[in-house]
Protein backbone atom coordinates (compact mmCIF):
# COMPACT_ATOMS: atom_id res chain seq x y z
CA UNK A 1 0.00 0.00 0.00
CA UNK A 2 3.04 2.61 0.99
CA UNK A 3 4.38 1.61 -2.66
CA UNK A 4 1.46 2.56 -4.27
CA UNK A 5 0.87 5.59 -2.17
CA UNK A 6 4.36 6.24 -3.29
CA UNK A 7 3.91 5.50 -6.58
CA UNK A 8 0.81 7.28 -6.57
CA UNK A 9 2.83 10.93 -5.85
CA UNK A 10 6.01 10.19 -7.54
CA UNK A 11 3.30 10.19 -10.66
CA UNK A 12 1.64 13.52 -9.37
CA UNK A 13 5.20 15.12 -10.08
CA UNK A 14 4.67 13.74 -13.34
CA UNK A 15 7.84 11.10 -12.59
CA UNK A 16 8.23 9.22 -15.30
CA UNK A 17 9.02 5.98 -13.97
CA UNK A 18 6.63 6.49 -11.80
CA UNK A 19 4.01 6.81 -14.98
CA UNK A 20 5.85 4.25 -16.70
CA UNK A 21 5.47 1.99 -13.98
CA UNK A 22 1.47 2.62 -13.67
CA UNK A 23 1.23 1.75 -17.28
CA UNK A 24 2.44 -1.50 -16.66
CA UNK A 25 0.79 -2.39 -14.07
CA UNK A 26 -2.56 -1.40 -14.53
CA UNK A 27 -3.05 -1.44 -18.57
CA UNK A 28 -3.59 -5.19 -18.82
CA UNK A 29 -6.17 -5.53 -15.78
CA UNK A 30 -7.71 -2.43 -17.60
CA UNK A 31 -7.93 -4.08 -20.91
CA UNK A 32 -9.54 -7.49 -19.40
CA UNK A 33 -12.28 -5.73 -17.70
CA UNK A 34 -12.72 -3.24 -20.97
CA UNK A 35 -13.10 -6.42 -22.77
CA UNK A 36 -15.21 -8.12 -20.53
CA UNK A 37 -17.63 -4.95 -20.86
CA UNK A 38 -17.71 -4.03 -24.74
CA UNK A 39 -16.56 -7.58 -26.23
CA UNK A 40 -14.49 -5.55 -28.64
CA UNK A 41 -10.31 -6.23 -28.27
CA UNK A 42 -9.64 -2.84 -30.49
CA UNK A 43 -12.05 -0.82 -28.49
CA UNK A 44 -10.51 -1.96 -25.34
CA UNK A 45 -7.36 -1.12 -26.43
CA UNK A 46 -8.60 2.34 -27.42
CA UNK A 47 -10.33 2.77 -23.79
CA UNK A 48 -7.42 1.97 -22.32
CA UNK A 49 -5.38 4.55 -24.43
CA UNK A 50 -7.87 7.04 -23.20
CA UNK A 51 -7.78 6.41 -19.72
CA UNK A 52 -3.96 6.43 -19.39
CA UNK A 53 -4.37 9.54 -21.56
CA UNK A 54 -7.18 11.55 -19.22
CA UNK A 55 -4.55 10.38 -16.21
CA UNK A 56 -1.57 12.04 -18.17
CA UNK A 57 -3.52 15.07 -18.21
CA UNK A 58 -5.16 15.35 -14.91
CA UNK A 59 -1.91 14.71 -13.70
CA UNK A 60 -0.48 17.73 -15.65
CA UNK A 61 -3.49 19.98 -14.29
CA UNK A 62 -2.24 19.25 -10.82
CA UNK A 63 -5.48 16.70 -9.99
CA UNK A 64 -5.91 13.23 -10.72
CA UNK A 65 -6.55 10.60 -7.72
CA UNK A 66 -4.97 11.64 -4.27
CA UNK A 67 -5.58 8.10 -2.50
CA UNK A 68 -7.11 4.67 -4.79
CA UNK A 69 -5.28 4.85 -8.02
CA UNK A 70 -6.85 1.54 -9.32
CA UNK A 71 -10.58 2.61 -8.49
CA UNK A 72 -10.07 5.71 -10.47
CA UNK A 73 -8.60 3.93 -13.20
CA UNK A 74 -11.43 1.36 -13.59
CA UNK A 75 -14.06 4.11 -12.47
CA UNK A 76 -12.56 6.15 -16.04
CA UNK A 77 -13.25 2.96 -17.84
CA UNK A 78 -16.10 2.43 -16.59
CA UNK A 79 -17.59 5.77 -17.50
CA UNK A 80 -15.57 5.47 -20.95
CA UNK A 81 -17.21 2.07 -21.84
CA UNK A 82 -20.80 3.38 -21.15
CA UNK A 83 -20.45 6.54 -22.66
CA UNK A 84 -19.45 4.28 -25.98
CA UNK A 85 -22.45 1.79 -25.47
CA UNK A 86 -24.65 4.47 -25.57
CA UNK A 87 -23.15 6.00 -28.90
CA UNK A 88 -22.79 2.10 -29.95
CA UNK A 89 -25.17 -0.45 -28.71
CA UNK A 90 -22.74 -3.32 -29.30
CA UNK A 91 -23.47 -5.96 -27.49
CA UNK A 92 -20.81 -8.82 -28.38
CA UNK A 93 -21.11 -12.16 -26.67
CA UNK A 94 -17.89 -13.29 -24.13
CA UNK A 95 -16.61 -15.31 -27.14
CA UNK A 96 -13.09 -13.93 -26.44
CA UNK A 97 -12.58 -15.67 -23.55
CA UNK A 98 -14.10 -18.89 -24.24
CA UNK A 99 -12.08 -18.84 -27.13
CA UNK A 100 -9.01 -18.62 -24.93
CA UNK A 101 -10.43 -21.37 -22.33
CA UNK A 102 -10.72 -23.76 -25.34
CA UNK A 103 -7.27 -22.83 -26.99
CA UNK A 104 -5.53 -23.32 -23.81
CA UNK A 105 -6.90 -26.42 -23.53
CA UNK A 106 -5.22 -29.70 -25.39
CA UNK A 107 -6.51 -32.28 -23.94
CA UNK A 108 -9.43 -32.14 -21.60
CA UNK A 109 -10.57 -34.54 -18.99
CA UNK A 110 -14.35 -35.46 -18.54
CA UNK A 111 -14.17 -32.91 -15.33
CA UNK A 112 -12.79 -30.53 -17.31
CA UNK A 113 -15.69 -31.34 -20.12
CA UNK A 114 -17.76 -30.68 -17.97
CA UNK A 115 -16.30 -27.63 -16.15
CA UNK A 116 -16.03 -26.10 -19.37
CA UNK A 117 -20.03 -26.37 -20.46
CA UNK A 118 -21.02 -24.87 -17.55
CA UNK A 119 -18.77 -21.98 -17.88
CA UNK A 120 -19.74 -21.37 -21.18
CA UNK A 121 -23.55 -21.53 -20.05
CA UNK A 122 -22.54 -18.89 -16.89
CA UNK A 123 -20.75 -16.45 -20.02
CA UNK A 124 -23.67 -16.69 -22.16
CA UNK A 125 -26.17 -15.99 -19.22
CA UNK A 126 -24.15 -13.23 -18.20
CA UNK A 127 -24.36 -11.64 -21.61
CA UNK A 128 -27.89 -12.42 -22.15
CA UNK A 129 -29.79 -12.40 -18.61
CA UNK A 130 -28.07 -9.67 -16.75
CA UNK A 131 -28.41 -6.24 -17.06
CA UNK A 132 -25.97 -3.71 -17.68
CA UNK A 133 -25.26 -2.73 -14.40
CA UNK A 134 -25.94 -6.14 -12.97
CA UNK A 135 -22.94 -6.95 -15.56
CA UNK A 136 -20.90 -4.77 -14.36
CA UNK A 137 -21.27 -5.42 -10.67
CA UNK A 138 -20.86 -8.76 -11.12
CA UNK A 139 -17.41 -8.45 -13.04
CA UNK A 140 -16.13 -5.85 -10.56
CA UNK A 141 -16.70 -7.88 -7.62
CA UNK A 142 -15.66 -10.98 -8.62
CA UNK A 143 -13.71 -11.19 -11.51
CA UNK A 144 -11.62 -7.79 -10.76
CA UNK A 145 -12.07 -8.33 -6.78
CA UNK A 146 -12.92 -4.57 -5.88
CA UNK A 147 -15.03 -4.22 -2.34
CA UNK A 148 -18.62 -3.22 -2.09
CA UNK A 149 -17.36 0.17 -1.51
CA UNK A 150 -14.75 0.72 -4.59
CA UNK A 151 -17.15 -0.56 -6.77
CA UNK A 152 -20.21 1.56 -5.45
CA UNK A 153 -17.52 4.41 -6.01
CA UNK A 154 -16.50 3.22 -9.27
CA UNK A 155 -19.92 2.93 -10.37
CA UNK A 156 -21.29 6.30 -8.48
CA UNK A 157 -23.94 4.31 -6.45
CA UNK A 158 -24.41 3.33 -2.74
CA UNK A 159 -23.20 0.47 -1.33
CA UNK A 160 -26.78 -0.51 -0.66
CA UNK A 161 -27.80 -0.18 -3.98
CA UNK A 162 -24.71 -2.58 -5.13
CA UNK A 163 -25.73 -5.04 -2.85
CA UNK A 164 -29.00 -5.01 -4.22
CA UNK A 165 -27.81 -5.25 -7.77
CA UNK A 166 -25.42 -7.97 -6.64
CA UNK A 167 -27.82 -10.09 -5.39
CA UNK A 168 -29.96 -10.14 -7.97
CA UNK A 169 -27.58 -10.51 -10.98
CA UNK A 170 -26.17 -13.63 -8.83
CA UNK A 171 -29.77 -14.94 -8.40
CA UNK A 172 -30.57 -14.66 -12.35
CA UNK A 173 -27.30 -16.34 -12.89
CA UNK A 174 -28.36 -19.12 -10.95
CA UNK A 175 -31.61 -19.34 -12.24
CA UNK A 176 -30.32 -19.30 -15.96
CA UNK A 177 -27.52 -21.87 -14.96
CA UNK A 178 -30.26 -24.33 -13.05
CA UNK A 179 -32.24 -24.27 -16.39
CA UNK A 180 -29.48 -24.96 -18.29
CA UNK A 181 -28.26 -27.83 -16.62
CA UNK A 182 -31.54 -29.24 -16.52
CA UNK A 183 -31.64 -28.77 -20.60
CA UNK A 184 -28.05 -30.16 -20.37
CA UNK A 185 -28.88 -33.17 -18.27
CA UNK B 1 -22.11 -10.73 3.09
CA UNK B 2 -24.88 -13.92 3.34
CA UNK B 3 -24.75 -16.50 0.10
CA UNK B 4 -26.61 -19.19 -0.71
CA UNK B 5 -24.62 -22.61 -1.50
CA UNK B 6 -25.73 -22.32 -5.05
CA UNK B 7 -24.14 -18.57 -5.46
CA UNK B 8 -20.85 -19.74 -3.62
CA UNK B 9 -20.71 -21.97 -7.05
CA UNK B 10 -21.27 -19.23 -9.74
CA UNK B 11 -18.81 -17.54 -7.60
CA UNK B 12 -15.85 -19.91 -7.89
CA UNK B 13 -17.24 -20.65 -11.95
CA UNK B 14 -16.37 -16.63 -11.71
CA UNK B 15 -13.54 -17.10 -10.66
CA UNK B 16 -12.21 -19.54 -12.44
CA UNK B 17 -13.60 -17.20 -15.82
CA UNK B 18 -10.96 -14.49 -14.17
CA UNK B 19 -8.56 -16.96 -14.05
CA UNK B 20 -8.48 -18.33 -17.88
CA UNK B 21 -9.33 -15.18 -19.65
CA UNK B 22 -6.33 -14.07 -22.19
CA UNK B 23 -4.62 -10.97 -21.58
CA UNK B 24 -3.38 -7.92 -23.37
CA UNK B 25 -2.37 -8.89 -26.67
CA UNK B 26 1.71 -8.61 -27.21
CA UNK B 27 1.39 -5.77 -30.58
CA UNK B 28 -1.23 -3.69 -29.36
CA UNK B 29 0.38 -3.16 -25.53
CA UNK B 30 3.26 -2.51 -27.12
CA UNK B 31 1.92 0.23 -29.61
CA UNK B 32 -0.23 1.70 -26.73
CA UNK B 33 2.90 1.89 -24.33
CA UNK B 34 4.81 3.93 -26.95
CA UNK B 35 1.78 6.24 -27.84
CA UNK B 36 1.57 7.06 -23.96
CA UNK B 37 5.53 7.81 -23.46
CA UNK B 38 5.00 10.18 -26.21
CA UNK B 39 1.83 11.75 -24.63
CA UNK B 40 3.73 11.61 -20.88
CA UNK B 41 6.98 13.21 -22.89
CA UNK B 42 4.67 16.16 -23.70
CA UNK B 43 2.98 16.90 -21.29
CA UNK B 44 6.27 16.95 -19.40
CA UNK B 45 7.34 19.91 -21.44
CA UNK B 46 4.25 21.45 -20.59
CA UNK B 47 2.93 21.27 -24.29
CA UNK B 48 -1.03 21.19 -23.66
CA UNK B 49 -3.19 18.66 -25.64
CA UNK B 50 -4.83 19.32 -29.17
CA UNK B 51 -3.59 22.41 -29.62
CA UNK B 52 -2.18 21.70 -32.56
CA UNK B 53 1.06 23.65 -32.01
CA UNK B 54 3.35 21.11 -31.68
CA UNK B 55 5.46 21.70 -34.86
CA UNK B 56 5.94 26.01 -33.94
CA UNK B 57 6.94 24.59 -30.44
CA UNK B 58 9.71 22.09 -32.28
CA UNK B 59 11.71 25.07 -33.16
CA UNK B 60 11.20 26.58 -30.24
CA UNK B 61 14.53 25.55 -27.99
CA UNK B 62 15.00 25.45 -24.25
CA UNK B 63 16.68 28.08 -22.49
CA UNK B 64 20.18 27.46 -20.88
CA UNK B 65 19.56 29.57 -17.60
CA UNK B 66 20.30 27.83 -14.73
CA UNK B 67 17.51 28.16 -11.69
CA UNK B 68 19.91 30.08 -9.74
CA UNK B 69 20.44 32.80 -12.15
CA UNK B 70 16.92 33.16 -12.16
CA UNK B 71 16.23 33.42 -9.05
CA UNK B 72 19.08 35.90 -8.82
CA UNK B 73 17.06 37.54 -11.66
CA UNK B 74 14.23 37.52 -9.68
CA UNK B 75 15.74 38.95 -6.59
CA UNK B 76 17.74 42.16 -8.64
CA UNK B 77 13.95 42.56 -10.23
CA UNK B 78 12.36 43.14 -6.96
CA UNK B 79 14.78 45.13 -5.41
CA UNK B 80 14.66 47.40 -8.04
CA UNK B 81 11.23 48.15 -8.26
CA UNK B 82 11.15 48.63 -3.95
CA UNK B 83 13.81 50.93 -4.55
CA UNK B 84 11.74 53.00 -7.78
CA UNK B 85 8.56 52.90 -5.21
CA UNK B 86 10.84 54.72 -2.11
CA UNK B 87 12.22 57.14 -4.70
CA UNK B 88 8.71 57.89 -6.32
CA UNK B 89 7.81 58.25 -2.24
CA UNK B 90 10.44 60.90 -1.38
CA UNK B 91 9.85 63.13 -4.13
CA UNK B 92 6.32 63.22 -4.02
CA UNK B 93 6.66 63.26 0.12
CA UNK B 94 4.25 66.05 0.27
CA UNK B 95 1.21 65.60 -1.71
CA UNK B 96 1.41 61.77 -0.13
CA UNK B 97 1.18 63.78 3.29
CA UNK B 98 -1.72 65.97 1.90
CA UNK B 99 -3.56 63.32 0.66
CA UNK B 100 -3.49 61.11 4.02
CA UNK B 101 -4.07 64.04 5.80
CA UNK B 102 -6.90 64.95 4.06
CA UNK B 103 -8.25 61.35 4.10
CA UNK B 104 -7.78 61.06 8.30
CA UNK B 105 -8.88 64.61 8.83
CA UNK B 106 -12.16 64.44 6.17
CA UNK B 107 -14.85 63.85 8.42
CA UNK B 108 -17.13 61.58 8.55
CA UNK B 109 -20.66 62.26 6.92
CA UNK B 110 -22.97 59.94 8.37
CA UNK B 111 -26.73 59.76 6.95
CA UNK B 112 -29.48 60.32 9.57
CA UNK B 113 -32.85 59.20 8.40
CA UNK B 114 -35.27 61.38 10.63
CA UNK B 115 -37.40 59.34 13.36
CA UNK B 116 -40.95 58.89 11.64
CA UNK B 117 -43.27 61.72 11.50
CA UNK B 118 -45.76 62.23 13.81
CA UNK B 119 -49.27 61.31 12.41
CA UNK B 120 -51.22 64.21 11.86
CA UNK B 121 -54.66 64.89 10.53
CA UNK B 122 -55.39 65.66 6.57
CA UNK B 123 -57.38 68.84 7.71
CA UNK B 124 -54.47 70.03 9.48
CA UNK B 125 -51.98 69.05 7.16
CA UNK B 126 -54.29 71.21 4.41
CA UNK B 127 -54.02 74.35 6.92
CA UNK B 128 -51.50 76.50 5.49
CA UNK B 129 -50.32 79.43 7.89
CA UNK B 130 -50.28 82.55 6.65
CA UNK B 131 -47.49 84.81 7.34
CA UNK B 132 -49.67 87.93 8.22
CA UNK B 133 -50.86 86.41 10.83
CA UNK B 134 -50.23 88.45 14.17
CA UNK B 135 -51.01 87.55 17.79
CA UNK B 136 -51.05 90.18 20.06
CA UNK B 137 -50.20 89.83 23.41
CA UNK B 138 -52.62 91.15 25.83
CA UNK B 139 -50.40 91.02 28.89
CA UNK B 140 -47.20 91.16 29.80
CA UNK B 141 -47.00 88.03 32.02
CA UNK B 142 -44.65 85.36 32.19
CA UNK B 143 -47.02 82.78 30.72
CA UNK B 144 -46.32 81.94 27.00
CA UNK B 145 -48.22 79.62 24.97
CA UNK B 146 -46.43 77.45 22.75
CA UNK B 147 -46.40 79.18 19.74
CA UNK B 148 -47.10 77.07 16.06
CA UNK B 149 -44.75 76.56 13.61
CA UNK B 150 -45.50 79.26 10.76
CA UNK B 151 -47.41 81.89 13.25
CA UNK B 152 -45.37 84.79 13.58
CA UNK B 153 -45.96 86.82 17.11
CA UNK B 154 -45.28 90.19 16.61
CA UNK B 155 -45.35 93.04 19.72
CA UNK B 156 -46.97 95.92 18.59
CA UNK B 157 -47.30 99.54 20.16
CA UNK B 158 -50.17 99.57 21.99
CA UNK B 159 -50.57 100.48 25.73
CA UNK B 160 -51.09 97.26 27.36
CA UNK B 161 -53.32 98.03 30.51
CA UNK B 162 -52.47 98.16 33.66
CA UNK B 163 -52.59 94.47 35.17
CA UNK B 164 -54.77 94.19 38.76
CA UNK B 165 -51.55 91.75 40.43
CA UNK B 166 -54.20 89.66 42.10
CA UNK B 167 -55.87 89.23 38.41
CA UNK B 168 -52.43 88.54 37.49
CA UNK B 169 -52.27 86.07 39.52
CA UNK B 170 -55.52 84.07 39.28
CA UNK B 171 -54.96 83.73 35.88
CA UNK B 172 -51.52 82.42 36.31
CA UNK B 173 -51.79 80.26 38.75
CA UNK B 174 -54.78 78.10 37.80
CA UNK B 175 -55.73 75.12 40.25
CA UNK B 176 -57.62 72.26 38.68
CA UNK B 177 -60.76 72.97 40.49
CA UNK B 178 -61.25 76.48 39.04
CA UNK B 179 -62.08 78.16 35.77
CA UNK B 180 -59.09 80.46 33.90
CA UNK B 181 -61.52 83.72 33.38
CA UNK B 182 -59.15 84.68 30.64
CA UNK B 183 -60.17 81.90 28.22
CA UNK B 184 -63.34 80.63 29.47
CA UNK B 185 -66.26 81.34 27.34
CA UNK B 186 -68.80 83.58 29.34
CA UNK B 187 -72.13 81.41 30.11
CA UNK B 188 -75.67 82.93 29.41
CA UNK B 189 -76.50 84.02 32.97
CA UNK B 190 -73.72 85.61 33.75
CA UNK B 191 -74.51 89.20 34.78
CA UNK B 192 -71.02 90.82 35.38
CA UNK B 193 -69.74 92.61 32.33
CA UNK B 194 -72.49 92.70 29.56
CA UNK B 195 -75.40 94.63 31.46
CA UNK B 196 -77.77 91.80 32.15
CA UNK B 197 -77.76 90.93 28.00
CA UNK B 198 -77.24 87.49 27.69
CA UNK B 199 -78.39 87.22 24.21
CA UNK B 200 -81.61 85.62 24.55
CA UNK B 201 -84.49 88.17 23.99
CA UNK B 202 -87.29 85.49 23.81
CA UNK B 203 -90.45 85.78 25.61
CA UNK B 204 -89.50 89.24 26.24
CA UNK B 205 -91.45 91.14 23.89
CA UNK B 206 -94.17 93.43 25.75
CA UNK B 207 -97.32 92.45 25.69
CA UNK B 208 -100.08 95.15 23.78
CA UNK B 209 -102.23 97.06 26.26
CA UNK B 210 -105.58 96.36 26.23
CA UNK B 211 -107.96 99.15 24.80
CA UNK B 212 -111.16 97.59 24.91
CA UNK B 213 -113.73 98.10 27.82
CA UNK B 214 -114.63 94.87 29.36
CA UNK B 215 -118.39 95.46 28.75
CA UNK B 216 -118.02 95.39 24.76
CA UNK B 217 -116.67 92.00 24.13
CA UNK B 218 -119.79 89.21 22.87
CA UNK B 219 -120.84 87.42 25.08
CA UNK B 220 -119.48 83.97 24.06
CA UNK B 221 -121.62 81.65 21.94
CA UNK B 222 -122.88 78.50 23.22
CA UNK B 223 -122.61 76.54 20.62
CA UNK B 224 -119.23 76.91 20.38
CA UNK B 225 -116.90 76.18 22.80
CA UNK B 226 -114.59 79.11 23.95
CA UNK B 227 -111.32 79.07 22.00
CA UNK B 228 -108.26 78.75 24.09
CA UNK B 229 -106.07 81.66 23.38
CA UNK B 230 -103.02 80.06 24.48
CA UNK B 231 -103.42 77.57 22.18
CA UNK B 232 -103.36 79.68 19.18
CA UNK B 233 -99.88 81.31 17.96
CA UNK B 234 -99.14 84.79 18.48
CA UNK B 235 -100.18 87.04 16.11
CA UNK B 236 -97.70 89.13 14.38
CA UNK B 237 -99.40 92.40 15.08
CA UNK B 238 -98.33 91.08 18.80
CA UNK B 239 -94.85 92.33 18.27
CA UNK B 240 -96.00 95.51 16.81
CA UNK B 241 -95.70 98.29 19.42
CA UNK B 242 -99.39 99.67 20.77
CA UNK B 243 -101.10 102.39 19.14
CA UNK B 244 -101.16 105.62 20.33
CA UNK B 245 -104.10 106.25 21.64
CA UNK B 246 -104.13 109.78 20.28
CA UNK B 247 -105.23 108.22 16.50
CA UNK B 248 -108.34 106.68 17.73
CA UNK B 249 -110.59 107.95 20.45
CA UNK B 250 -111.43 105.37 22.82
CA UNK B 251 -115.00 104.23 22.29
CA UNK B 252 -117.64 104.46 24.37
CA UNK B 253 -121.51 103.33 24.50
CA UNK B 254 -120.87 100.65 22.83
CA UNK B 255 -118.37 101.28 20.09
CA UNK B 256 -120.37 104.54 19.51
CA UNK B 257 -118.79 107.71 19.09
CA UNK B 258 -119.38 110.17 21.89
CA UNK B 259 -121.85 112.78 21.51
CA UNK B 260 -120.51 116.25 21.38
Amino acid sequence: MKEGIALLKAAQKLDEEALTAIFDQFAPAIYKYTLRLCHDPIVADNIVGDVFAQLLEQFGAGKGPRTNLRSYLYQTAYHLVVDRSRDNQHNAPLEVAAGNYEAGQFSPTQSQIEERVMMEALISAMNTELTDDQRHVIILRFLEDFSLKETADIMGKEINNIKVIQNRGIAKLRKAMGLQLEEDW
Amino acid sequence: MDLDPEDQEIIRLLGKIKDVEGGYPEHMLVSRRHSYLKRMAEINLGIPADTGLRDAIKDVKPSHISPATSTLVETALVVAIIAEASTVAYFYRDRLADFFRRTSLEPRRQEVTPPAAVETLPEIQEITPSSALTVTVPSATTWSPPTPAGITITSTGTPFPEVIPSVVDNINTVTPGEVNLLNATPGPNDSGGNNGNNGNHYGQTPKPERTKEKGNNPPPKEDKPPKDKEDKPPKENEDKPPKDSKDKPPKDNNGKPPEK
